[in-house]
């Protein structure tokens, strides 16, 4: 059978079988994931007390 | 003297306008402050995800400028058939992560349940679109999926009706139905994100001291 | 204003009760469009896509002339996939069912396909072959239990042929016409003259390709290059592309199911699966209103790395407190 049919890297352990394109996705779909969570974002001097802001629906009531 | 206006019946406009302006203020729609507690990068997935749907749909429209065979003749073709699989995927991957974080937020707490659900449907109508898509590649991959993908179909009795096997009918719910579907979808999905505001903190409930 | 009724659980806030800050929505939107845009276009460039190209009927037939020929004796004798497939091509089989559900039989035969025509329709569409013609003439002068046992036999010959090689094959009158049948079916489709023959059926515009397929799919070409790219249904074919492409990871929980049992080896593993899937949708769906599942982010608290700097400042003094809940309803 021709080469250019080749499957592409596959890891195996047991039942399990990923190929490596989809390994590399999720890792870093995960670390991408811990950095948004640890990353500090920029804050805004300009907080104001809560003032709202116009009417607005009450959203406090039966969970959820 | 002339009759009351409020004792008129409202036309059909005023009512579809009040109704809208009582379920989204104007000043809702596009806010310029956000509370406070909006200080996270987790917070931008969903707007990542939006950008993302934008490519993913200006690299359709392209491929469906040229055809649904171009992509196989022509070098840039080929390329913005890359963009949009790669627009996809990234498009999925700032979703699932949205998904994430607004599962550990809890994010459906003060009656945001609607948008949880309708974000857990756009995910749904997300994959069916992308599997139309599969399906319209008109190459070895859509034969091969096709021909799965109709037992799995066939199986629960609706292959008389979506047939994969018809790239006819598989590309014309790929480019109009399905992103329709998911269009409307996203655009209530945010609308109700605007109308009831980001979620406050886990664990403030706590801290309010009812009089 | 005084809370008269207290909640069972403690109801979430009003957001739009707490300190807020400036936040640029729109420049938000054009950022990450930005981002979204040169991420795209740089994984196209340097990945790109792939695009191995379709298997034709003449490329199957240059490829693997044995599967051919034992395909198209086992749509003759009735024994092929889409032969003993029931909806929605034929009656043939019940089909799957799931929790006591025919579901697949309920859905009707809405496109009937003939298993025996997918070969002997564009046979006889073909002129100037007098063998041909003879050959089709004797199948249909057969009975149908005759034709069966005649293309059964063929297709046993063409399995059990040294080396995979037709001319191996010692003639028998037992095979009946099939041979020539199958031969110029084999013919038919390495000169490129069935490309299209069962998608327009004497129609201009064809592009329905579901008879094309099913016959493609009763051969053993297009699974064998498909598992041998990995894409098999005991592969986690589901989830995967063509060399070393990502494919669809979203995909995961869904082709798992087909690696274990009790689905790895039940008949009725496409419904059973699909309809667990569903299951789990919907629970997915439904997670603000399941108690437990709704609660695991309270238990495991994640989103105390979201929210630090809230409550940093909370309990520092309050700065970042909602009004208390008396204010927060009454004012608008």
């Amino acid at each position: 059978m021709d080469n250019v049919f080749a499957a592409g890297r596959y890891l195996s352990w047991g039942v399990v079988s990923i190929s490596v394109a989809n390994v590399v996705i999720v890792l870093v779909m995960l670390v991408v994931f811990a950095l948004a969570l640890l990353l500090p974002f920029p804050s805004d001097r300009d907080r104001t007390p809560a003032a709202g802001g116009g009417p607005a629906p009450a959203d406090e009531g039966r969970e959820p | 003297m002339t009759t009351p206006v409020s004792s008129q019946v409202a036309t059909w406009t005023e009512t579809v306008k009040n109704r809208l302006s009582r379920a989204l203020p104007p000043d809702q729609i596009l806010p310029d402050r956000q509370p406070a507690y909006v200080s996270s990068w987790i917070y931008v997935f969903g707007v990542l995800t939006l950008a993302a749907l934008v490519v993913v749909m200006a690299s359709g429209g392209v491929l469906a400028a040229g055809g649904s065979s171009w992509w196989h003749t022509s070098g840039l073709g080929h390329f913005v058939n890359s963009l949009h699989l790669w627009s996809v995927e990234v498009f999925f991957a700032c979703m699932v992560i949205h998904l994430w974080g607004k599962f550990w937020m809890a994010a459906w707490r003060g009656r945001r349940g609607l948008t949880w659900l309708t974000g857990v449907i756009a995910f749904v109508t997300s994959i069916a679109t992308a599997f139309t898509g599969y399906l319209s590649q008109t190459n070895f991959d859509a034969q091969w999926i096709s021909g799965e993908a109709k037992d799995g179909i066939n199986s629960i009795g609706v292959g008389s009706w979506f047939n994969v096997l018809n790239p006819g009918q598989m590309l014309t719910w790929h480019i109009v139905l399905l992103p329709l579907a998911a269009t409307l979808i996203a655009a209530l999905h945010i609308l109700l994100v605007r109308r009831h505001g980001v979620v406050p903190p886990l664990g403030d409930e706590e801290r309010e001291v009812p009089r | 204003m005084t809370t008269t009724v207290t909640p069972a659980r403690a109801p979430t806030p009003d957001s739009h009760g707490y300190p807020t800050r400036r936040y640029d929505l729109v420049k938000e939107f054009a950022i990450a469009l930005g981002v979204t845009t040169v991420l795209s276009l740089v994984l196209a460039a340097v990945f790109s896509s792939p695009d191995d190209r379709s298997i034709t009927m003449s490329g199957w037939a240059a490829a693997d002339p044995a599967d051919v020929v034992a395909t198209a004796a086992g749509e003759l004798a009735g024994t092929t996939t889409s032969a003993t497939y029931g909806a929605p091509y034929n009656h043939a089989s019940q089909g799957q069912s799931v929790l006591g559900m025919r579901l697949q039989k309920w859905g009707g035969v809405g496109i009937p396909v003939s298993s025996e025509g997918l070969v002997l329709q564009p046979l006889r569409d073909v002129s100037g072959d007098p063998a041909l013609t003879t050959a089709l003439a004797g199948w249909d002068a057969m009975s149908r239990r005759q034709q069966v046992a005649a293309a059964t036999a063929y297709a046993d010959a063409v399995a059990g042929a040294p080396d995979g090689k037709l001319a191996g094959i010692s003639p028998s009158p037992r095979f009946g016409p099939v041979p020539v049948l199958a031969g110029a079916f084999l013919t038919l489709a390495r000169s490129g003259g069935l490309e299209g023959a069962l998608s327009s059926s004497g129609t201009f515009y064809g592009g329905d390709q579901t008879r094309t397929m099913l016959l493609l799919s009763d051969g053993a070409y297009l699974e064998d290059r498909a598992v041998a790219d990995h894409l098999g249904g005991d592969q986690w074919g589901m989830m995967n592309e063509v060399g070393n492409y990502p494919g669809q990871p979203w995909m995961w929980l869904y082709t798992f199911w087909y690696q274990v049992k009790p689905f790895s080896t039940s008949e009725n593993a496409d419904a059973q699966v699909w309809l667990l899937m569903m299951a789990l949708t919907v629970a997915l769906a439904l997670v603000p209103w399941i108690p437990g599942l709704r609660d695991i982010p309270r238990w495991i608290p994640v989103h105390r790395l979201v929210w630090r700097d809230h409550y940093r400042r909370s309990r520092r003094g309050g700065a970042g407190s909602p009004v208390g809940q008396k204010n927060s309803s009454s004012s608008r």
